[in-house]
């Protein structure tokens, strides 16, 4: 199967304005339609090591991304988010393609797994073991979970980490990372190789660009792993780098108020976060600088080995 | 009982057909193909039906194991916010409960909290999004007062919103307890007086029955389908509300094993007024569920029923209203004409017309201020 | 103010369905009426697990909370102590009052 990323230009736009193409995501699997000419370029960046698959059988999310004219603003469209025949959200300004598409897909498939339990943190994974990084926005999350991935670890997921209530393991729901403001460039000279999508300046949480997840990631999305530690980053400008093992109790708090959906699966909920806690060591982790922060990280990878 | 199936005004869309056969237990899960599956869920969710289907396949193993895997997550997915939301109305109940029971206040719980006390299939099928309670005329401002004293607090403090309420409508202005996920609807009828009919709300609570655990009660089983058939047929534009033809096949097939049910419901149907309501959804629910109602029901009906021109025009526009249409095409004219048709049907139902032309310039005179207050 | 309370009987509210896992120092309880999931300390977990035996009596529940070391604290008697943290479980609609 071809990757996003081989298709040419012009395949992967008419691709879009017609049958649309199929994508993968580890856990989810996501049919994906616009008319937005802007956005395949930006699909191809950072969702290039997809493979591209036939849009046909069954798909959890269905979405079209279509431009809006609307009479008296001719020159400034505007892009709806149309799923299942509605507009769940308002419209967004017309050069927001990519981070309208994310965030409608985050919205859909919030709604619809609460099969899982859906942690708001990145997860990566290195030896079979992994790390969950849970944590509210502007915490650094995102940053770090680029970073790890960057330096060896596989990546599972950034915005959702989906934990299976029934056995216990970590699924991989593979999206771009979404990153904001300065850490886009943090992680570009923290990783030069990195591939980024274009900046979109001004959307509703900053500045936005998207890391691509790398190939070996793509490629492993349908391995479960299983939790080994659970890491809540704090990021704080100037502060020196910390780590500090948090007791069961705090960490199975932290957990369940940085969960979407943690008192929806109410008994099984408790039971998978218990589990986890109990599976798991939990640590606070202070961090200002992303080359000191990933190195404790690799550490205490060895270190408990 | 399947005499209206001879010659059938109901003739589904094909997308709805699948629908229809898994809801019936017709269709086998085996049979349906992935591209099936996915119309079948996004239609399902859009009508509010993905907890039922996925209530009626679990309830019959075989069904459950031919699900595929992926289409599976979503209907246990469904199935988890149901019993989430389910919940949700029981902690409600539980907090009226200790507001007004003390000294007790006749409360009769309506429509979802009533099916869930009384443990119907049916509070297992459906999401619930509020708790509404029906209490006396006269009790209103007492249970009002006490509920305030209790921490709930109104969710409309705006003056003309509240004049409103009390003036045109069956209910108080909606309420809720902080940190509570449902709002609170207190009726003190189940139609808003302005509409054209009035069922006589002191013989609903009249009719109620107590519940075992000795404060609540729920409405009599005639009334529970009555007030079904008003909510849709009377109070609403019918548009995809195939989830109440749902509601009301299955509170059908719950108290019409009960003998004297029919009897009850054609005798209440009458004290309240609203054979027509009734008329429309057992005539749809026998063309599109085959929802088990006794020929003679009909006759008995018969001259208080639709007459032949309204019977006539309703089955031709609801098949176009009820269900959406397929998820990858838009609605054709024939069905936008319908819709729009039933949507005046509806404001013609609920209000006369002055009242409507009043509200409307009130609601276009605050929005205008609103507008202007934000450009200032 | 023990008095009345020697015969009054407490038990869970939902027996079969409330859940407590106990952490060093820490315990957590699935409320199954809110289906919130609250952060007790060792007295009130306690109580929870006392009670999660069965129905109890106050004056019985005092002596398993004697023994498990609860004490005059800043002048509040073990009784004054228990009765609060009963209330407290009360109105989060985990324990209640029986016959």
């Amino acid at each position: 199967m071809r990757r996003l990323n081989e298709l040419a230009p012009d395949q992967l736009r008419g691709a879009l304005q017609a049958e649309g193409i199929g994508l993968s995501l580890g856990t989810a699997r996501v049919h994906i339609r616009s008319d937005v000419p802007a956005l395949a370029p930006a699909l191809a960046r950072v969702y290039g090591q997809f493979p591209v698959e036939e849009p046909s059988g069954f798909f959890d999310v269905a979405p079209r991304l279509e431009l809006v004219r609307r009479p008296g603003q001719l020159f400034r469209a505007q892009l709806r988010f149309f799923v299942d025949g509605e507009v769940p959200f308002e419209l967004f300004p017309g050069d927001t393609h990519l981070p309208l598409l994310e965030w409608g897909l985050n919205w859909c498939l919030a709604d619809r797994s609460n099969h899982k339990l859906l942690l708001h943190a990145g997860v990566v994974e290195k030896n079979g073991r992994a790390a969950i990084l849970p944590a509210l926005p502007g915490s650094g999350k995102s940053t770090l979970t680029a970073a790890l991935s960057a330096r060896g670890f596989r990546l599972l997921s950034d915005e959702f980490g989906v934990l299976d209530p029934m056995d216990g393991t970590l699924r991989a729901l593979l999206r771009p990372i979404a990153l904001k403001n300065e850490s886009i460039e943090v992680i570009r000279r923290f990783h030069p190789d990195a591939v980024l999508g274009p900046r979109f300046p001004k959307t509703r949480k900053g500045d936005v660009a998207h890391m691509a997840p790398d190939r070996a990631s793509v490629d492993r999305r349908d391995e479960p792993a299983v939790p080994h530690v659970v890491l809540f980053p704090a990021y704080e400008a100037g502060a020196a780098t910390v780590l500090e093992e948090l007791p069961p109790a705090r960490c199975f708090a932290k957990l369940s108020t940085n969960s979407f959906n943690y008192e929806v699966l109410g008994p099984a909920g408790f039971r998978a976060v218990t589990r986890l806690v109990e599976s798991t060591r939990g640590y606070s982790l202070r961090y200002s600088t992303l080359e000191e922060a990933v190195e404790r990280v690799q550490r205490l990878f060895e270190s408990e080995r | 009982m399947s005499a209206a199936s001879t010659l059938c005004w109901f003739r589904p869309a094909p997308h709805i057909v699948d629908l229809l056969g898994l809801l019936g237990g017709r269709t086998s899960a085996a049979d349906l193909s992935l591209e099936q599956w996915d119309v079948l869920v996004r239609t399902a969710r859009r009508l509010r039906l993905l907890g039922t289907v996925a209530y009626r396949l679990r309830a019959d193993s075989d069904q459950w194991a031919a699900v595929p895997g992926p289409v599976r997550a979503h209907f246990e997915s469904a199935l988890t916010t149901l019993a989430f939301r389910r919940q949700k109305v029981l902690l409600e109940m539980d907090s009226v409960r200790q507001a007004l029971s003390d000294p007790a206040i006749p409360i009769v719980l309506l429509k979802g909290a009533a099916y869930i006390a009384q443990n119907l299939p049916l509070a297992h099928q459906r999401l619930v999004g509020d708790l509404d309670l029906l209490v006396d005329r006269d009790r209103l401002d007492e249970v009002e007062t006490r509920l305030i004293d209790s921490g709930w607090e109104s969710l409309k403090p705006d003056p003309y919103d509240q004049k409103y309420y009390r003036d045109w409508s069956h209910e108080l202005p909606p309420m809720q307890l902080p940190g509570h996920a449902l709002e609170l609807d207190v009726h003190h009828n189940i139609l808003p007086p302005t509409g054209r009919l009035h069922p006589q709300a002191a013989q609903l609570i009249r009719d109620a029955i107590p519940l075992e655990e000795g404060f609540f009660r729920v409405p009599h089983p005639a009334d529970q389908v009555l007030h079904a058939a008003v909510h849709l047929f009377q109070d609403s534009d019918c548009l995809f509300r195939a989830r109440d033809l749902v509601d009301i096949d299955e509170l059908i097939r719950n108290f019409g094993q009960t003998p004297s049910f029919w009897d009850e419901l054609i005798s209440h149907a009458r004290v309240h007024g609203i054979e027509r309501p009734l008329w429309y959804a057992l005539d749809c629910g026998v063309a599109i569920f085959d929802t088990p109602v006794p020929n003679t029901l009909f006759e008995k009906l018969n001259t208080r029923g639709p007459g032949y021109a309204a019977r006539t025009m309703m089955r031709l526009l609801l098949p176009k209203v009820l269900f959406t249409e397929h998820p990858e095409r838009t609605p054709a004219i024939s069905e936008r004409v319908a819709r729009w048709l039933l949507f005046l049907r509806s404001f013609w139902l609920r209000m006369p017309l002055g009242l409507l032309l009043l509200h409307s310039a009130m609601k276009l005179i605050r929005n205008f201020r609103k507008t202007s207050e934000r450009t200032e | 103010m023990g008095e009345q309370h020697v015969s009054q009987r407490w038990s869970l509210r939902f027996p079969a369905e409330t859940q407590i896992c106990h952490f060093d120092g820490e315990s957590l309880v699935f409320n199954p009426l809110s289906w919130e999931t609250h952060l007790l300390n060792v007295s009130a977990a306690e109580v929870v697990s006392v009670l999660s035996e069965g129905p109890q009596y106050f004056d019985i529940l005092v002596g398993r909370m004697r023994e498990a070391g609860m004490n005059v604290q800043n002048g509040v008697s073990v009784e004054d102590q228990l009765e609060g943290l009963l209330i407290e479980l009360e109105s989060l609609g985990i324990a209640i009052r029986s016959l």
